[in-house]
This record gives C-alpha cells, sequence and structure tokens, in this order.
C-alpha cells in the first residue's frame, strides 16, 4: 500500500521528475496559445486553443496531483468542507481531474466544430459533457467516488483519437505512428501513476509513468505542431472553382477544379460577381473597394469573396474553410503585385496572364 | 550528505528548477540560432555565441548553487560548490566581453576598455578560490567588479541598440530587457547578498528573485526566437546598385538604386551598359582562360565592387549583381537573399521566362516591394 503524501528517498526524484512534466507540458500550451493569437483574427481556427486547452490541462492537472500527492493530508475528515466525508488529497485530486476533463471537452469541442469523427457532430463533445456533469455531480455527493468517471474521460480520449486516426490513416501516413505511441504512452504512463497500480507494484512505478508521460507530451506536441487543422485536412478537395475579375467585372483568369454541371461561362460569372460585390458595397454603405473578404453561403456552396486593390477573387467550395480563404487571399495578393504594372496599363490581352496557372496550382495544391 | 527540505523550500526549488529548465532551454536555442546562421559567416553573429556562452554559464550556476543550498549540508563539499557556482557566475560576464572583442564592434563601445575589462572581470576568480565564501568583507568588493561589468554589458548592450535598425533591433530591445531582469535577480537569489538580511527576508527576496529570473528569462527568449542574420553595421551605406539580369540578350530585367547614388544621376544607357558589360567581362575571361563553367562572383575596381551570383534551374538564365563602395561580408549575403526572394517569388514566371516577350520589365519592376520588405528585415 502506498502512503500520501509520498515520503522517504523517492520523493524529490518523483516530485522534480512530475514537475519537468508540468513545466513541459505548460510551456508547450503556451506554444499553442501564442499560435492562435498569431493567426489572423478573421480566419483564426480554434484547434490551436483546443491544443492549448490539453496541454495546460494536463500541466494543471498534474499541479494538483503534486499539491495533492506531496502536500496534502490524506486524513479523513467527518465533516470535510461541504462534504459529509473526505481529505485534502481526494479535494486537490478532484480538482485535477475536473480540469482534465473540462480541457477535454473543449479540445473536443473545437475538433468537433469543423470535423464529423463519427455518426454525427458533436457526438464525442456530447459525452464528454455528460461525463463531465456526472462528475460534478458525484463530485457534489462524495468526493471519494469520482475516479471511476476520469477512466470513462481516458477510455473515450484515447477512442476518439484512435477514430481519428481510422479515418485519416492515409493522410497521416508515418504521422499517425507518432499519435499512435504518443497517446499509448499517455495511456500506460497515466495508468501507472493510479493509486490501484502503484499499491501493487509500488511507488518506482509513478516515475516509470511520469517519464512515459513526458515522453507522450512531446511526442503529441510535435504531432499537433505540424498538423494541419482536422477540419481543412482535404480542404483541396472541397474546391470547386476559382475566379479572377478585374475592377471592371472582366475575368482576368478561371480555373475549374471539379466539374460542375450547372457553372454558367466565365464570361457570365464575370459580371454576375462584379455586380454582387457592387451590391454589397451599397449594402454595406462604402462606396469604395474595400479590402477583404465576403462569404456567401448557400446549402452546399460557399462563395468566397476577396478584394484586392486591383481585382478580386472568387472561390467556390462545398464548405466555408479557412485554409481556402488564406489560399485565396495569397493567391490574390501574388497576383496583384506580381501584374501591378501589367494591371496599370492592361489593353486586354490575356495571354499574359497564363503563370497565373501555376501560381493557382502553387497556392491551391492542385 | 543530503538535506532534508522542508515544504516551503521545496516550493523555491521547484521554482529554481522552473528557471534552470527555461534557461538551458533559452542557451540550447541561443546557440541553434548561432549554427543556422554560422555558414553565412557574418562577424556580427558572434553576438548570439556570447548570449549563448554567458547563459550556459550564468545558467550552470545556478544549478550548482540551488543544488548547494538546498540539497548538500556536508560543509566542505558546500564551500566547494559556492566557489564553482561564484567564478561560473564572473565567467558568465567574462564569456560574453571575451566574445565581443571584435573589430566591428568598435562602432559602438571602446575595444581598449572592452579588452582591460576582460582581463580585470577575471580577478574575483582568484579571490574566490583563495578566500573562504563567509569572508564576505573581502568578497563582496571584488564581486563589484563583475557587478561593474555587468553594467557596462547593458551599457553595450543600449549602444548596440542605438546603432542597429528594424528587426534586429526590437529583437535586441528585448533580450536587453531579459538581461537586465536576470542580472536584477542575481541580487536576490545569491546567498553573498541576501545572507546580510534577517532570516524572515531572505524567502521573500528569494521568491522576487525567481520571479525576476523566470521573468528575465522569457522576455530573452522572445527577443532570441527568429532572430535574423546579423549584418555588419555598414552594410546599408554601403549600397549601391542592384542589377538583375537576362544573360540571354544581356538586358536589366530588374535595376534599383540605392540612396548613395539615387540623387547622383548616371548616363541614359547606363543599365544597359553596365548588363552588356558584365555579360562580356564573363565571356572574355571565360575564353582567354578556357573556364567556361567558371563563373566570376567578384569584380573590383577603384572605388566600388560588384559582386555577382548566379540563378540556377528555372532561373539559370539570371544574373544577379550588386555594386558596393567596400568589401563586407553581409554584402554577399544580401545578394544571395535577394537571389532566393526573387527565385522564389517569380517561381512561376521565370518558368516560363521565354514566353514574357518584352514585358519582363513590367512583371519584375514589382520587385521593389519585396526589396524593401528585405531590407527592413535586417
Amino acid at each position: 500500500m502506498v502512503e500520501f503524501p509520498i515520503t522517504g528517498d523517492i520523493r524529490l526524484s518523483l516530485l522534480v521528475m512530475e514537475w519537468i512534466f508540468v513545466i513541459t507540458s505548460f510551456e508547450i500550451s503556451i506554444i499553442f496559445l501564442l499560435r492562435f493569437f498569431k493567426q489572423e483574427k478573421t480566419l483564426r481556427n480554434l484547434q490551436d486553443l483546443g491544443y492549448f486547452s490539453l496541454f495546460a490541462g494536463f500541466a494543471l492537472m498534474w499541479l494538483f496531483f503534486i499539491i495533492g500527492d506531496y502536500y496534502a493530508s490524506t486524513i479523513t475528515e467527518t465533516p470535510f468542507m461541504i462534504w459529509d466525508i473526505g481529505s485534502e488529497r481526494a479535494l486537490f485530486l478532484n480538482f485535477g481531474y475536473l480540469i482534465m476533463i473540462i480541457a477535454g471537452f473543449f479540445l473536443l469541442l473545437c475538433i468537433e466544430k469543423y470535423n464529423i469523427i463519427l455518426l454525427k457532430k458533436y457526438l464525442f463533445t456530447g459525452l464528454f459533457l455528460i461525463c463531465a456533469i456526472l462528475f460534478i455531480i458525484l463530485f457534489f455527493i462524495d468526493i471519494r467516488i469520482t475516479q471511476p468517471v476520469t477512466y470513462m474521460f481516458w477510455g473515450g480520449f484515447i477512442s476518439f483519437f484512435l477514430l481519428y486516426i481510422i479515418k485519416f490513416i492515409k493522410k497521416l501516413q508515418s504521422k499517425g505512428l507518432i499519435l499512435f505511441f504518443g497517446l499509448a504512452f499517455m495511456l500506460i504512463g497515466f495508468l501507472f501513476t493510479t493509486d490501484a497500480i502503484l499499491s501493487i507494484f509500488g511507488i518506482q512505478w509513478r516515475l516509470i509513468g511520469a517519464i512515459m508521460q513526458l515522453i507522450s507530451v512531446v511526442l503529441l506536441s510535435y504531432f499537433f505542431l505540424t498538423l494541419p487543422p482536422f477540419s481543412e485536412f482535404d480542404w483541396e478537395e472541397k474546391l470547386e472553382a476559382l475566379f479572377l475579375i478585374n475592377n471592371g467585372g472582366i475575368c482576368l483568369y478561371y480555373k475549374i477544379f471539379t466539374e460542375r454541371k450547372d457553372m454558367m461561362s466565365e464570361h457570365l460569372i464575370s459580371p454576375a460577381i462584379a455586380a454582387i460585390n457592387i451590391m454589397l458595397r451599397e449594402l454595406s454603405e462604402t462606396t469604395q473597394p474595400s479590402e477583404g473578404f465576403s462569404v456567401i453561403k448557400k446549402k452546399n456552396e460557399t462563395v468566397i469573396i476577396y478584394q484586392g486593390k486591383f481585382v478580386s477573387g472568387v472561390l467556390y467550395t462545398s464548405e466555408e474553410l479557412n485554409l481556402p480563404k488564406l489560399a485565396l487571399r495569397d493567391f490574390v495578393e501574388k497576383f496583384e503585385t506580381l501584374y501591378r504594372n501589367i494591371l496599370a496599363d492592361w489593353k486586354g490581352e490575356t495571354d499574359i496572364f497564363r503563370p497565373a496557372e501555376i501560381i493557382a496550382n502553387d497556392f491551391f495544391r492542385t | 550528505m543530503l538535506s532534508q527540505l522542508n515544504s516551503v523550500q521545496e516550493i523555491e526549488f521547484l521554482l529554481y528548477l522552473t528557471a534552470i529548465i527555461l534557461g538551458f532551454q533559452l542557451t540550447v536555442y541561443f546557440f541553434y540560432r548561432y549554427y543556422k546562421n554560422r555558414d553565412k559567416k557574418l562577424p556580427l553573429n558572434r553576438i548570439i555565441l556570447s548570449y549563448g556562452f554567458s547563459y550556459l554559464l550564468l545558467i550552470s550556476a545556478v544549478l550548482i548553487l540551488t543544488i548547494n543550498r538546498f540539497l548538500i549540508s556536508e560543509s566542505l563539499l558546500k564551500e566547494i560548490l559556492y566557489k564553482l557556482g561564484y567564478i561560473l557566475i564572473v565567467f558568465s560576464s567574462t564569456a560574453f566581453l571575451y566574445f565581443i572583442i571584435m573589430k566591428e564592434f568598435s562602432r559602438v563601445i571602446n575595444l581598449n576598455l572592452l579588452k582591460l575589462l576582460t582581463i580585470i572581470s577575471i580577478i574575483p576568480v582568484v579571490i574566490f578560490i583563495i578566500f573562504p565564501i563567509s569572508e564576505i568583507a573581502i568578497i563582496l568588493p571584488f564581486a563589484g567588479i563583475t557587478i561593474i561589468c555587468s553594467i557596462y554589458i547593458v551599457i553595450f548592450q543600449i549602444q548596440l541598440i542605438k546603432t542597429t535598425r528594424g528587426e534586429i533591433k526590437q529583437r535586441n530591445v528585448k533580450i536587453l530587457f531579459g538581461n537586465i531582469l536576470n542580472i536584477s535577480s542575481l541580487f536576490f537569489i545569491l546567498e553573498i547578498f541576501t545572507n546580510q538580511f534577517q532570516t524572515g527576508l531572505i524567502d521573500i527576496l528569494l521568491f522576487t528573485g525567481i520571479i525576476l529570473l523566470i521573468s528575465g528569462l522569457l522576455i530573452a527568449s522572445f527577443g532570441v526566437y527568429g532572430f535574423p542574420a546579423f549584418y555588419e553595421f555598414r552594410w546599408r551605406d554601403n549600397l549601391l546598385r542592384l542589377f538583375i539580369i537576362n544573360r540571354i540578350n544581356n538586358t536589366a530585367i530588374y535595376s534599383y538604386d540605392f540612396p548613395q547614388v539615387r540623387d547622383k544621376g548616371s548616363h541614359k544607357d547606363y543599365k544597359e551598359l553596365f548588363s552588356s558589360g558584365i555579360t562580356g567581362i564573363d565571356n572574355i575571361l571565360s575564353d582567354i582562360s578556357n573556364t567556361k563553367g567558371e563563373r566570376i562572383h567578384k569584380i573590383k575596381q577603384a572605388d566600388f565592387l560588384i559582386y555577382l551570383e548566379y540563378g540556377s534551374d528555372y532561373a539559370s538564365k539570371i544574373t544577379y549583381s550588386l555594386v558596393v563602395k567596400e568589401n563586407l561580408k553581409s554584402n554577399r549575403y544580401f545578394l544571395r537573399s535577394i537571389q532566393n526572394q526573387f527565385e522564389n517569388f517569380y517561381k512561376e514566371i521565370l518558368t516560363g521566362f521565354d514566353s514574357l516577350k518584352g514585358s519582363e520589365k513590367a512583371f519584375f519592376s514589382s520587385f521593389d516591394i519585396i526589396l524593401k520588405e528585405i531590407m527592413r528585415r535586417y
């Protein structure tokens, strides 16, 4: 049986190891937070915020575990604060569990906002919400009986990412292995730190568990840092057509990504888009073309318009996503910089815009 | 030999550990930045190495002193570790001063004074070796030498900020603030200073010191993150003209006059003459010495110098030529940056270069915007 607070020769080395784990997780969470704030405000994807929540949640959970296991009393008191029975250690451990469940819920919310992993949108988020509510109810009834809910949480968490690996196995390639090992280390490492395992194998296994979790945090952070947003994994497949129209309503360049029967000729689309642009300007009571995005959404179709200084880019997609918006803006900006002097004195020859095809292929990865 | 810690000491120890982890990460990042820019052989990049060594020694000292303060109880070992820790702190400032002894820095600091201070900065080491740490009355005045050296380092950094521009300046400001906080933190955490206060006050000083140290390290980290190559101070004033030449028809597809020559004016056919001249010189020399595959990389004239770089793959018809006043490694690297940016930005156009049919100048004149951006970065 392991005694808490942890004492003896192993206390300091274990504490140091777990503290390093807390610091590393916290640093990684800050990297994701900075990455989130570095994104352009209008094009921000919540995914980085979700990762921040996950790693900050790990760090805070372990901070509470450290307080609970090294500095809090295990003596059961009756009554204990608002409960009939309880201990300081149980209270701090519960704070840790609760924070991790909330962090996991927030991560899934950020991922499922853009993607369906199983059956329907927000399925896992809903399950985690139930898990969190159940935990809070049990927490107020008796703080000693909440631990089984955390097993549900870890089960759900691991299942979610396993389904994710299966769904995106082709796109993930070798990175899928990093995710798999990261999760496996996390799960096994966490198991080695549970009271049940420690009472069987001894406290020294907690050190191995902490090391495994540290490795897992590094692996998972590498995986998440190098991964494009979940929702936009296959954004290229959601592109339908691209048009580049000058301020006079003339189509300078167009590209059809998927053959659509109902797409009218580019000669008709250009003035139509120009007219929409004028109408939008009138509606927003701005007489001059102002640079930026307009998004028009229909069922199963989104029209993204990026108004530059000299030209407007129009992108048809099957979903409203951020990466195509970024690609469209970069494409328009590069086109304008490249053709700045030519556009100022353009005499109508379209051959000159032929290199735009290579630029479009480059930006839209086709 | 190992001490048992109470809860407060344990928390202090963990906070120190946080600073040590951050410090070593910062040190590794300084070395990584230096290593990344090493092949450019820009002399001022040595400042990154100076910071790297200085932080390595400082954080190693903090590690040794932390272990000593919290974990070691055996008196002889304690004395040895104290001496070692303080010596490393002294060497931390010595290392910084030593690495910045360079002709290039004479523009911001007096090199003779710098050399003198570097030598004097070692004196406290001798004192730490000879006298026991408990002899505060002897040690403190000599520790003052290290304080003077640290102040001199701060003055150097301020001068450096005044001399630099753009991103380098912004990053140096952050590193300066980080350094000031780190140096200040030492007065709160080193026992030769804190032992002069009452026991109750020492814990408050320690917590204050550790917060200052962590804050300083974080600010310095933001400063060094993405630190660009450090060009020589005169690199901007040294620039005269830039030509990007189509080697096939010997015409300048892009040219830029830097401020030093902008108002002076030149012969109206100068650009054409220059482009043909450069290609002509290259061809004649290749014929004379029968070295067709070899390219000219530098031409030196009486009062100017021409750097040449050549495109490859889809840009194989392009020659990049930078006219400068004198030979500076930074300008060579600047020309390579121009080449990279030009080839990246016009990749699609250069791929179909032959089909441009006379509209080259209209296309490439937009390079002005990118050139100004490159100038702003350094």
